[in-house]
């Protein structure tokens, strides 16, 4: 029965709440939705028509949202009321109908919201509600979003560039704005594209750079922002496009800007087309001219000089040379060089010139076809081609052919290192005497310039480094040989010495020998102090021995006695009698004479029994050895000649 | 008789005696009153004392030790004038001034130990008269043992670990970093055994480098050179690395990898030599042997005799023939390639004669070679040559004459294609005649020569002839005696000066059927050098000009002037200083181009102690150039090497020492038109030093 009565009881509440509910207020807009330019934020015009349950009526404040029904509320209300148009929509009774229309401005943080959370359409409500019976209709506007996004441009759009001769590109960039937007806008990066649509860069300009101040915020009219920039390609990129046998790239920057009523920041991008071309490679040589001696088995030393603008980007390559009976392609005979001549070009973007040695050997054939056609000059010439940058014109060198000129350039032919014991290598003790001769060939006439240089243990244990020691200037004229002696070579430290005769002027046609002596103590020598070789005060060099003659030497510390030791050279083995005589050879052989006296005496003369051994007329070469408390060795003289009468 | 008695100087006249030194003055004139009294009755006696001395036996009996005191004892009677005209000499060597005495025993201790083998002791007594008598003559040997008389050996080595601890830009960008921790080292080896009629000999030298790219054959171990020798009696074996003395057209300095054998003939008083030998130098151990690469060998045949026995000075006859080919450039040449084979023979005779007062040498040679190089190819071309060489070197005319005098002539000629092997450095195709006087007056010495040089010996149309003069004249001047205290020479050192003048000329004398440009170039050098020295320091001087006068061609004529200034001084024993200065400037006068270098070098030493010392190079390099034709250039280079050595523990034999070591070396070139050219580099080592002295000595 309980049951029945509560079911009666809630049967009729749903009638009467169905009837109350009936009797509500309802509101509509004059128009819905509303499309909304928000960039420009104009203010909107909201009419709406309620019809009213009864009198009393009272309206809420106006809100925006996300959603027309439920959703959040999206910035700051409009607590206005709106205006009566009728005057009876509040105080009229029930059925009556009235229009209200209002004029709002949509506030910024409202918009701002809506931006942050991506919306397109807000909505804007209104409440009103009826004093008698009290019920509540909402009325909604639908706003559908427009936005007048801010604009750029960069001028000139497109753009020319000459790779390794143009250096910038200056442009401007201009962005317009419409009132809704702030501050300065900023690009930290410009990045180059094979396409304006492309998705990678190919090479970046990490430079940031700002327009200036956006003139005016908030209400139209727009302005415009501006900065120039100069544009560089990286080489990398140039690599990459010139890899890809590109012509056009795009360059790309992207500019942030501080909004208010739109996404915030707001990014620009605008491209600026770039057209590239490339200049072809120069060339000359060194020497233009030249002469060569038929049947003299020299070569010719040319330096191909190829210069590049920039634009080059791998290597300078020439297959081959060919000879021709003019400056001019048309007159090739004979068969060509084909010796490939190859090296780095210089690094993109790096404009140079490129020097390429090359070492002429003349082809038999072509020297026969020469002389059998009587062409006193030939020419000859080749061609560089340069990765990307394209080929050369070919090249002349004149080669004025001759059976002998003596006036021609001083060439080296020969050029080889031994020690003054005719060795190649030696193994030496410290603080001794080592010398090498350079026995060379030339042909020619000209300045030989040259400088003896040591690279001594302090850099051969790892990278040599050499240190000139004598500079060398000698006249060589019409072709020979002769031989340089070195000054006397360092031998102070232990270790290994590498020495040459760096000729610098001619160039050699060949590689440049070095000759190595490796010193090491006399492990036996026990003390530090080096011992200086003894000096000799007389006789001087190619004295004559006369009875009076004094041998005469400086004290040297620690030694216990001296002896002079004269040595006589086997005269039938030297044709000649100027002719250096190699010491080593010599000291092998024991004494012709000599004397034995303690170390008090630093001087002598030969007496009867010495002077007897001695053969009229002969050279003889003398030193005086300094001997120590053990018998050792402590130093010696020099080597000294002097003369039988 | 004066000259005799003055011959017999202080040294001599010391005798055995030291102790009892006679006044020289009283000497000479006792010994002037002696000769003089002798010279009026016995004008053509010598006297000598009538005694003998005995050399004590030896402590081994049969033989003696290398150390060995010699005894000899001297009878009571001999007088002290007698004895203070006694001498001993050994080996050739007068020792008189080292003798002691001992009762009536003269006492001798050689001051380096005597080599193993044969050697001869004499005593000899000076006559009034000047005259020689030997009073003792003994002949002995030295051994290590009575089965041989020696065997030997020694080695020395030296080994050094270095790490870089410190360097900058050693190599290029991308280029492979050098290795930090390397090792370089040094070892000779030798060994000898003997008896009496033989003996075999051999030494080595190792060289170890850690760093492959800088040696010859890209070996961190590698063989320097290597010889051993054999001999027995009169035969010889050398194998290895030697020099074949033979002088000649077609060989000369013949320094090669090989194997050579000489016999000698002393009934004929002749030799003969066979040898194979590596044609060019090598180094390492390729090849080592350096005859089993048969295209790069040469081999031949030597003989040589003086058939005079009474005078053997007065004929030398030699022959030699070589035979051989090569296809490549030698270790430390630099040369076009080229292959070559051929043969050569040479024919001298040489003779001393009227009392060796004259030298006349003659020489005949041929080559036949087929020669191929890069534009030249000679197929079997034959070629000779000659050489004749006469000097004239007289007595003094007078006793006591202070001026010499020697003069000769030299004649010669190598035809176009004359190439040998075994004398690469010969220069073909000349002709040339050369006289040349030396004298000698009061201490100023001269030597001249003039010659005079034609090419295209063949005369070939096809080539122009070219004439070539040379004369020069050196002067010297040495102060020879003791400059008085406080004089100039006693403050700035003891002078030694030289001059040389020098003239080249060369002309073209025949113009050839092709073109050739004209030739007609003299070339003058004078040069002046003096140095100064004292006993801790010494210094010298240098100028020289050397000028080209190009009549042909104006614009090649060119000047150049040297200076170079050097100086060492040891401030005490533990510090020297060696500065030095030099500077070259060249004139060309077709651009008005100038070349200037100058170095500057500053070279100390200091010992801190016994155990370390340390040294320092500073070294400066600037050249310039200029011309109107080409941009100027002007490079300098400034380096500093030092090193510091700390010896940590001394070796001893058959055991090891080390020191520790700091070095360093630091070079910049400044490029002062194209800075790509600037380069800052350095390296600084610690590096360990093993010694390792190994023999058989006690």
């Amino acid at each position: 029965m309980i049951k029945r009565i509560l079911t009666l009881f809630s049967t009729i509440f749903v009638i009467l709440f169905a009837l109350e509910s009936h009797a509500t207020d309802s509101v509509t807009p004059a128009a819905s939705p509303i499309t909304h330019n928000a960039t420009i934020n104009t203010a909107i015009t909201v009419t709406w028509t309620i019809v009213s349950s009864g009198s009393n009526n009272a309206a809420s404040v106006g809100t925006f949202e996300s959603l027309a029904t439920g959703g959040i509320q999206l910035g700051s209300t409009i607590p206005t009321t709106p205006n009566s148009n009728t005057g009876v929509c509040f105080t009229g009774g029930s059925g009556v109908q009235c229009t209200l229309s209002e004029t709002i401005t949509i506030p910024n943080d409202t918009l701002a919201a809506a931006v942050n959370n991506g919306l397109a359409t807000i909505y804007y409500k209104r409440t009103y509600t009826g004093g008698s019976p009290t019920t509540s209709a909402v009325g909604v506007v639908q706003i559908n979003l427009t936005y007048t996004t801010p604009s750029i441009s960069v001028n000139p759009s497109v753009n020319s560039y000459t790779v390794g001769s143009t250096l910038i590109i200056p442009v401007t960039w201009s962005i317009s704005t419409f009132g809704n937007a702030s501050g300065t806008p900023t690009s930290t990066v410009g990045t180059f594209k094979t396409s304006p649509v492309a998705n990678f860069g190919i090479g970046t300009i990490a430079t940031t750079i700002n327009t200036s101040n956006i003139p005016v915020t908030g209400t139209p009219p727009a302005g415009a922002s501006t900065t120039t920039e100069n544009i560089s390609i990286p080489a990398s990129t140039l690599s990459t496009l010139q890899q890809a046998s590109s012509t056009t790239v795009y360059y790309e920057r992207t500019f942030a800007i501080t909004t208010n009523t739109i996404p915030n920041p707001f990014n620009v991008t605008t491209t600026v087309q770039i057209n590239l071309s490339y200049n072809a490679p120069g060339i000359s040589a060194t020497p233009t001219a030249t002469s060569h001696v038929i049947n003299s088995g020299l070569t010719i030393p040319i330096t191909w000089n190829v210069s590049t603008l920039g634009n080059a980007n791998g290597t300078i390559t020439s297959n081959s040379g060919s000879f021709s009976t003019s400056a001019n392609t048309g007159n090739t005979f004979g068969s060509s060089v084909n010796t490939t001549l190859t090296t780095n070009s210089p690094p993109l973007g790096t404009s140079g010139t490129t020097p390429l040695q090359e070492t002429l050997t003349i082809p038999a054939s072509i020297l026969t076809t020469a002389e059998q056609n009587n062409n006193h000059t030939i020419y000859y010439y080749r061609d560089f081609t340069v990765t990307a940058a394209g080929t050369t014109a070919p090249f002349f060198v004149a080669i004025n052919l001759a059976q002998v000129n003596p006036q021609a350039s001083l060439e080296i032919n020969r050029l080889a290192l031994r020690f003054s014991d005719n060795k190649a290598v030696k193994l030496v003790q410290k603080n001794s005497k080592v010398s090498v001769l350079a026995d060379i060939k030339f042909e020619g006439t000209g300045l030989l310039d040259a400088v003896w240089e040591v690279a001594d243990p302090t850099s051969t244990k790892g990278t040599p480094i050499y240190i000139p020691y004598l500079s060398v200037r000698q006249y060589l004229n019409i072709g020979g040989q002769f031989t340089l002696q070195s000054p006397t070579l360092p031998t102070g430290r232990n270790g290994i010495y590498k020495a040459r005769l760096r000729i610098k002027t001619p160039t050699l046609s060949f590689t440049q020998p070095t000759i190595t002596y490796t010193v090491k103590t006399d492990s036996k020598e026990h003390t530090t102090y080096a011992i200086p070789p003894v000096k000799l005060y007389s006789p001087r060099e190619n004295d004559f021995i006369k009875q009076e003659t004094r041998f005469k030497w400086y004290p040297v510390k620690g030694a216990k006695a001296y002896q002079l030791e004269l040595y006589l050279p086997d005269v039938h083995k030297h044709p000649k009698d100027d002719e250096i005589i190699d010491e080593s050879l010599l000291l092998e052989k024991k004494p012709a004479t000599g004397i034995l006296v303690p170390a008090k005496k630093t001087s002598l003369s030969l007496g009867a029994l010495s002077r007897d051994t001695l053969r009229h007329g002969q050279s003889y070469y003398w030193r005086i050895i300094a001997i120590g408390n053990d018998g050792q060795t402590l130093t010696t003289s020099p080597l000294r000649v002097i003369r039988t009468p | 008789m004066a000259t005799l008695l003055k011959e017999m100087d202080n040294d001599a006249l010391v005798g055995l005696y030291p102790n009892k030194k006679m006044n020289t003055n009283q000497m000479t004139k006792l010994q002037k009153t002696l000769c003089m009294t002798a010279l009026s009755f016995l004008p053509l006696t010598s006297f000598a004392s009538d005694w003998s001395p005995q050399l004590e036996q030896a402590r081994q009996g049969d033989f003696r030790e290398p150390l060995e005191t010699f005894r000899i004892k001297i009878p009571s009677s001999v007088s002290i004038e007698v004895l203070q005209t006694l001498a001993l000499e050994l080996d050739n060597i007068d020792v008189t001034a080292m003798v002691s005495r001992e009762g009536t025993y003269a006492l001798f201790t050689p001051a380096q130990p005597l080599e193993w083998g044969k050697h001869i002791l004499r005593l000899v007594e000076y006559a009034d008269d000047g005259s020689i008598f030997e009073k003792g003559f003994w002949e002995f040997e030295v051994r290590r043992s009575a089965v041989f008389r020696e065997i030997d050996y020694a080695a020395d080595i030296n080994l050094v670990a270095s790490q870089r601890i410190a360097d900058k830009n050693l190599v290029q960008p991308g280029q492979e970093e050098p290795t930090g921790f390397t090792g370089q080292g040094g070892a000779a080896f030798q060994g000898r055994i003997a008896d009496d009629d033989w003996q075999v000999t051999g030494q080595m030298d190792l060289i170890y480098n850690s760093e492959q790219e800088q040696t010859t054959n890209n070996q961190e171990i590698d063989l320097g050179e290597y010889l051993i020798t054999g001999n027995r009696k009169d035969t010889q074996v050398n194998l290895g690395v030697h020099t074949l003395a033979q002088s000649s057209l077609v060989m000369e300095g013949f320094h090669r990898r090989g194997i050579s054998a000489n016999i000698g003939f002393n009934e004929i008083n002749s030799s003969a030599a066979g040898f194979v030998m590596r044609t060019n130098e090598i180094i390492g151990t390729q090849n080592g042997l350096g005859f089993t690469d048969s295209g790069n060998t040469v081999n031949g045949v030597v003989w040589e005799s003086q058939p005079l026995e009474e005078n053997p000075e007065q004929l030398y006859v030699s022959a030699t023939y070589v035979s051989g080919k090569s296809n490549t450039s030698g270790e430390t040449v630099g040369e076009a390639q080229n292959t070559q084979d051929g043969d050569a023979w040479s024919l001298i005779a040489d003779s001393t004669i009227l009392d060796q007062q004259v030298r006349i040498r003659g020489e005949v040679a041929s080559t036949n070679i087929n020669y191929t190089s890069t534009d030249l190819n000679l197929n079997d071309k034959s070629a000779s040559a000659y050489s004749f060489l006469a000097t004239y070197s007289p007595l003094p005319s007078f006793e006591n004459s202070t001026f010499y005098w020697n003069t000769g002539i030299e004649t010669s000629e190598v035809e176009t294609n004359f190439i040998s092997l075994a004398n690469p450095n010969l220069a073909s195709d000349k002709t040339l005649n050369r006289f040349f006087l030396n004298a000698d007056y009061k201490g100023i010495s001269s030597q001249f020569s003039t010659a005079s040089e034609w090419d295209n010996v063949d005369d070939d149309p096809s080539n122009p002839q070219i004439k070539t003069n040379l004369s020069q004249l050196t002067i010297n001047y040495s102060l020879t005696e003791q400059p008085e205290e406080n004089s100039l020479f006693d403050t700035i050192g003891i002078p030694s000066i030289s001059l040389m003048w020098s003239n080249t000329s060369q002309d073209q004398v025949k113009a050839s059927t092709t073109p050739t440009e004209d030739l007609d170039i003299s070339n003058d050098s004078i040069s002046l050098t003096t140095s100064f020295n004292k006993n801790t320091w010494n210094w010298s001087w240098s100028y020289s000009e050397m000028e080209q006068d190009n009549k042909i061609n104006p614009d090649q004529n060119s000047m150049t002037w040297s200076r170079a200034l050097n100086a060492s001084y040891q401030v005490n024993e533990k510090f020297v200083l060696s500065p030095s200065l030099q500077s070259q400037a060249t004139e060309n006068v077709f651009d008005s181009g100038t070349i200037d270098t100058d170095i500057i070098s500053f070279g100390s030493q200091y010992i801190f102690n016994e155990t370390m010392n340390g040294n320092v190079s500073i070294n400066q390099s600037n050249t310039a150039t200029s011309s109107l034709s080409n941009p100027d250039t002007e490079s300098t280079s400034t380096s500093l090497s030092m090193q510091f050595t700390w010896n940590w523990i001394l070796p001893k034999n058959n055991n090891p020492g080390f020191d520790v070591s700091l070095t360093g070396s630091y070079i910049d070139t400044d490029d002062k038109f194209n800075n790509t050219n600037d380069l800052e580099t350095y390296q600084v080592f610690l590096s360990l030093i093993m010694k390792l002295p190994l023999s058989s000595a006690e």
